[in-house]
């Protein structure tokens, strides 16, 4: 009889080989992540430019230098991580699926269970290896340089775990699925499947919820979420919006690089980075979720038929995760594809269908049995029922309970979106993934945000229909609780009871108020209050609208400027917020400090207006370059405009008493020129665009923008007038005027300009036109006016004096 | 000892051997024989713990060999699929086997690959099949197992290395007192090789004697007559097979051959001699396998 010593001679041996056999890949990662991450550190801190620093307290460069060639790595890294561990899972269980092996590694000595054990030990000790060794050279390379500080050691801890479970994830992932496939081929594509099936589910939970259910809003939360049942992205993405959108969302790729956007002197992991249990708990969670699937391994290996060696479509289990996956493919595809266009049956009949063919073609594939693959569509069954259940969870709006108003003893305060103050950042109270918004606790606000909520979950959903407007609410429970809510308006006379509900309140006082008013608080990240003063702000007279060198002058007292603003705005009524008939008289633009802007025009050369579709979305095609076609984007960011009417009078007065207005200069109006339609000048731009998609005419309208022709909103916003003022249609003729361009634009899409040459009735029809407008339901016309001095600007002639065009 | 307890092995809803019971005692070799797809391979991969049996049990000496540390490390199963990494020499094969393999003699090895003229250095997937399977012959009886199964293993050997192979197996089951199991369709590379022979038709063990007792149990004679002869004439008779070709029959009988030699003379053949069956014989009848008219394929 064989000895005891001898059987554990034989264990160690195999621990040993199969320490070997999974080095491979470990050893690549290990490579990867020192010459990518230790080195460039080393390298720095024995730089020259490091040694001629005199202070070094701070703890430098805690992986990369990311101005560097290695930039690109800290995107892949994580990822590439979980890639090292799936295949590092098929170096030491590709043996069961080789017939050959098969026959020689289930006859040796060694029982199954310590077979597999000795196997994934030894993955996790290579794995942990790969990561420890070069991170923790890194970390003694800054206690050395910079000292030891809890906020490294966290930030060591984290990123060394992180990169060490995104491996493990992989590794257990792929291993488990090794126990319930045939062949390379089929571990490989299960692997794949199970690893983004979850996370394709969650991303068509979330399309169907931003498509059928009421009131849903995308949260920070929910990209969390999602990417939290992805391995490839949960420690890549989860801690995106982690401190607020402002401070730009921090995640772990930030964390690998913190150099990006930063200056020579934040040689430093940013101590707003803070990395707590909120960094800690979606590794930790996916350690938890590895270890139960490497326990699930056990399980099935021990079930695992070695005749099934080099098979393919024997495992019950690989049939249906593959099967699934290529459900949720489908049924993802179709949600993303046909969401808000039609009703949730037709959406699950069509899921039905289109999922069937996809889930047989996968059998047939697999099995190439018609009975065997009969048999697997039990488990379609079970797929669709839970689609079933999905869409009705959604369609009943989770079973009535996602929107039930809550009582409003229950309310402690309220906030509602205000985005048609155009005047203002377009940011604020907005609650894009964030959560600096307004609240107001007032008993008037929230009956007014609960009777608003009241209204928007019963407006009907038009499938297909054009949206009047979009409102979001937020309203906090007694326990600190927010429920947002964010409901597209169809009709217009729900649109504007809402204005009425929301413009007529003294929320908008709130808002101002915060705005215009409130210092900067200590931690900005988390709250909206002061953002006027986190500006600085310039002046331009009217001639901004006319003149593209017209100068700038920088106002200094922001705090005066603001408080004058409040006035103004706080007096106005609803009608003048919103449907201003007036011409501004000057203009206010900010820059972020840094920015200098002094002196000089806030400009945006060779830009171009781009077609964009209802929703302000910019269309482009393969002739745009992804640069220039987010150019426009980048400008809206970086400037914000308040027109100043003639009704503001302590604003004026303020610009006065700082010296900022001159004396105003009148232009002459040369020609007027109108169309026989309804039709801004994006809807005939994009009508442009359209007829002269195959004559790569696309970007014709190339000019520069200024007030307030930045923002191009479509039907359910202001109607902005419209400055050109610059070189012209070089794209399509080099020597068309914008004049020529204009009238061309508007003849080839059939709706031919109209020219008033008599100046005094330019001139009446001129003063007939608005420069801002809340074009409801109006039909009026778009106007541009020539003047003498060159420039052409776009006004709106209303409806209701579209009668001086006769 | 080796010890098949009414084992029974599926796949899915295919029955591949069913209820086969047999033993192989210490210092002995035993013949599996079968058609291609009999189940041999089944059997031995049941054998070695590969397979889980779905009925009965493989027994190593009294324990079951599934999953068994203990035993498994007695035993050595020889494929019919070799296995050998890319870029493996013997050598390094050997050390693979002798991490697994506490008795393995790397002594035992050099004389082997002597005996063999095998370079041990050399890349064994650049042998020829004939010298792959010797490479394995040698590091299995170089782990030195109790137990040894080999499934086809005198397929692509040259004759001068069969009867080499078979004299080692011999000598080693001797000197060790190893039970050895040889499936194969070759019967007669069995013959004078093996102690005791199992058959495996139609998923059953339908045989399993000794060699010797093969040549005891089977008797053919061949009838000269002076007239031409019939089926009819023997219908008096128990026989196994009858041949007849005009004035000559060919006649098997299983047991009792002198009581069926006593009712012959009583057909008057003009000569009547009796022959041994050789097992490729033996083993034809015994699979009763159906006979085709194969005369008028290519007319």
């Amino acid at each position: 009889m064989t000895s005891q010593k001898s059987l554990n001679n034989v264990n160690r041996n195999d621990f040993v080989r199969s320490l070997k056999e999974s080095l491979l890949f470990p050893v690549i990662a290990f490579i990867v992540l020192f010459f990518t991450m230790t080195a460039p550190v080393i390298s720095y801190v024995t730089s020259e430019d490091f040694l001629m620093q005199t202070v070094h307290n701070e703890i430098s460069v805690f992986l990369t230098d990311t101005s560097s060639f290695y930039y690109m790595f800290a995107e892949i890294v994580p990822a590439g991580m979980v890639a090292c561990g799936m295949l590092t899972a098929a170096k030491s269980f590709y043996y069961l699926v080789s017939k050959k092996q098969v026959n020689v590694f289930l006859s040796l000595g060694v029982k199954r269970n310590t077979m597999l054990k000795n196997r994934i030990l030894s993955a996790v000790i290579t794995l942990f290896t790969a990561v420890f060794v070069p991170m923790v050279i890194i970390y003694i390379t800054n206690i050395v340089n910079f000292g030891m500080s809890a906020h490294l050691t966290r930030v060591f801890l984290y990123v060394t775990l992180m990169l060490f479970v995104c491996g493990l994830t992989g590794f257990a992932l792929a291993s488990m699925m090794f126990m319930v496939s045939g062949n390379i081929f089929e571990a490989a594509f299960s692997t794949i499947a199970l690893s983004l099936t979850p996370f394709l589910a969650f991303e068509m939970i979330d399309g169907l919820s931003h498509g059928w259910l009421k009131g849903y809003i995308y949260t920070a939360k929910f990209t969390r979420l999602v990417d939290s049942f992805n391995p490839w992205t949960m420690a890549t993405n989860l801690q995106n919006d982690y401190t607020g959108e402002d401070e730009g969302f921090v995640n772990v790729t930030k964390l690998l690089r913190p150099l990006i956007g930063s200056g020579a002197e934040n040689y430093k992991i940013p101590e707003h980075f803070n990395v707590d249990m909120g960094f800690f708990l979606p590794v930790i969670c996916w350690l938890v979720v590895a270890l139960v699937v490497i326990g699930a391994t056990f399980y099935l290996y021990n079930r695992r038929k070695a005749e099934h060696a080099n098979s393919l479509g024997k495992f019950s289990v690989s049939r249906a995760v593959i099967g699934t996956a290529a459900f949720v493919l489908v049924a993802w595809f179709l949600v993303s594809a046909l969401s808000g266009s039609c009703n949730l049956f037709l959406l699950f009949l069509a899921i039905v269908v289109a999922s069937f063919i996809a889930y047989a073609v996968v059998q047939l594939v697999l099995v190439r049995k018609f009975k065997t693959a009969f048999k697997s569509f039990k488990w379609y069954g079970v797929l669709v029922a839970v689609t079933a259940l999905c869409l009705i969870t959604i369609g009943t709006g989770i079973f009535g309970t996602y929107n039930k108003i809550p009582d409003i003893k229950e309310v402690k305060s309220v906030s509602v979106s205000t985005n048609e103050l155009e005047a203002f950042p377009h940011y604020i109270n907005t609650y894009d993934n964030s959560e600096n918004f307004v609240e107001s606790s007032t008993e008037e606000n929230k009956k007014m945000v609960l009777e608003l909520f009241e209204l928007l979950k019963n407006e009907k959903t038009v499938y297909n229909g054009e949206w009047a407007g979009e409102a979001t609410l937020a309203i906090r429970d007694n326990d600190g609780k927010l429920k947002y809510r964010r409901f597209a308006m169809y009709r217009e006379e729900t649109y504007r009871k809402y204005l009425e509900l929301v413009y007529g309140s003294d929320f908008i006082d709130a808002i101002f108020k915060n705005y215009l008013i409130d210092d900067i608080p200590d931690d900005p990240t988390n709250d909206s209050s002061g953002y006027f003063k986190k500006y600085f702000w310039q002046y331009s007279d009217s001639d901004m609208l006319l003149k593209a060198d017209a100068p700038f002058v920088a106002i200094e007292d922001v705090d005066g400027l603001g408080e004058a603003l409040y006035k103004d705005l706080s007096a106005m009524s609803v009608e003048q917020l919103l449907k201003n008939n007036e011409k501004p008289v000057c203009i206010l633009a900010s820059g972020y400090e840094g920015m200098d802007f002094l002196g000089e025009v806030p400009m945006l050369t060779e830009s171009k207006i781009y077609p964009i579709d209802k929703e302000g979305n910019i269309l482009y095609d393969k002739d745009y370059k992804e640069e220039t076609a987010f150019i426009p984007a980048e400008y809206g960011l970086l400037h914000e405009y308040i027109p100043v009417y003639k009704n503001m009078t302590n604003t004026l007065e303020f610009l006065k008493t700082n010296d900022c207005i001159t004396d105003e200069k009148q232009l002459t109006i040369k020609e007027v020129l109108y169309t026989d339609s309804f039709i801004n000048h994006n809807l005939a731009s994009y009508k442009f665009v359209e007829l002269n998609a195959d004559k790569n005419e696309r970007t014709a309208h190339s000019y520069t923008l200024h007030y307030p022709a930045v923002e191009t909103k479509t039907f359910e916003q202001l109607a902005y007038g419209l400055y050109h003022n610059q070189e012209i249609g070089y794209f399509i003729d080099e020597t068309m005027t914008e004049y020529e361009l204009l009238k061309k634009v508007y003849k080839d899409i059939g709706h031919p300009l109209k020219s008033v040459t008599d100046t005094e009735k330019a001139q009446e029809i001129f003063d007939n036109t608005v420069s801002r407008y809340m074009y409801l339901g109006d039909q009026g016309r778009f106007v541009y006016v020539v003047y003498e001095e060159g420039p052409i600007v776009c006004y709106y002639l209303p409806e209701a004096n579209m009668n001086i065009l006769k | 000892m080796i010890e098949f307890v009414n084992v029974t092995k599926k796949f899915g809803d295919f029955t591949a051997v069913e209820d086969i019971s047999f033993k192989v005692e210490p210092s002995s070799i035993y013949g599996l024989i079968g058609y291609n797809g009999a189940g041999k391979t089944t059997l031995l991969k049941t054998a070695a713990g590969i397979y889980r049996a779905e009925g009965g049990k493989v027994l190593l000496d009294g324990e079951n060999t599934y999953d068994n540390d203990n035993k498994r490390r007695d035993l050595f199963y020889i494929p019919d699929d070799l296995y050998f990494p890319m870029n493996a020499n013997v050598m390094s094969m050997a050390k693979f086997y002798a991490d697994y393999h506490p008795d393995f003699s790397f002594k035992t090895l050099e004389k082997l690959l002597e005996v063999y003229g095998l370079d041990g250095k050399k890349k064994i997937r650049g042998f020829s099949k004939g010298m792959q399977r010797q490479a394995e012959i040698i590091l299995a009886l170089a782990s030195r197992p109790k137990y040894l199964l080999l499934d086809e293993t005198f397929d692509g050997l040259d004759p001068q290395k069969k009867e080499i192979t078979k004299k080692l197996f011999i000598e080693y089951m001797a000197e060790t007192e190893a039970s050895l199991i040889i499936s194969s369709h070759n019967l007669s590379e069995l013959s004078d090789l093996c102690d005791n022979v199992g058959l495996i038709n139609g998923k059953k063990l339908t045989m399993d004697c000794s060699v010797y007792d093969i040549s005891q149990n089977y008797s053919k004679f061949r009838l000269i007559f002076d007239r031409q002869i019939t089926e009819n004439d023997f219908k008096d008779i128990q026989y196994k097979s009858l041949e007849i070709d005009g004035r000559v029959a060919m006649i098997i009988f299983e047991k009792n051959a002198d009581e069926q030699r006593h009712k012959l003379n009583a057909l008057l053949p003009m000569a009547i001699d009796e022959y041994r069956l050789t097992m490729e014989e033996v083993f034809l009848n015994e699979m009763e396998e159906k006979k085709y008219d194969i005369t008028k394929i290519f007319e």
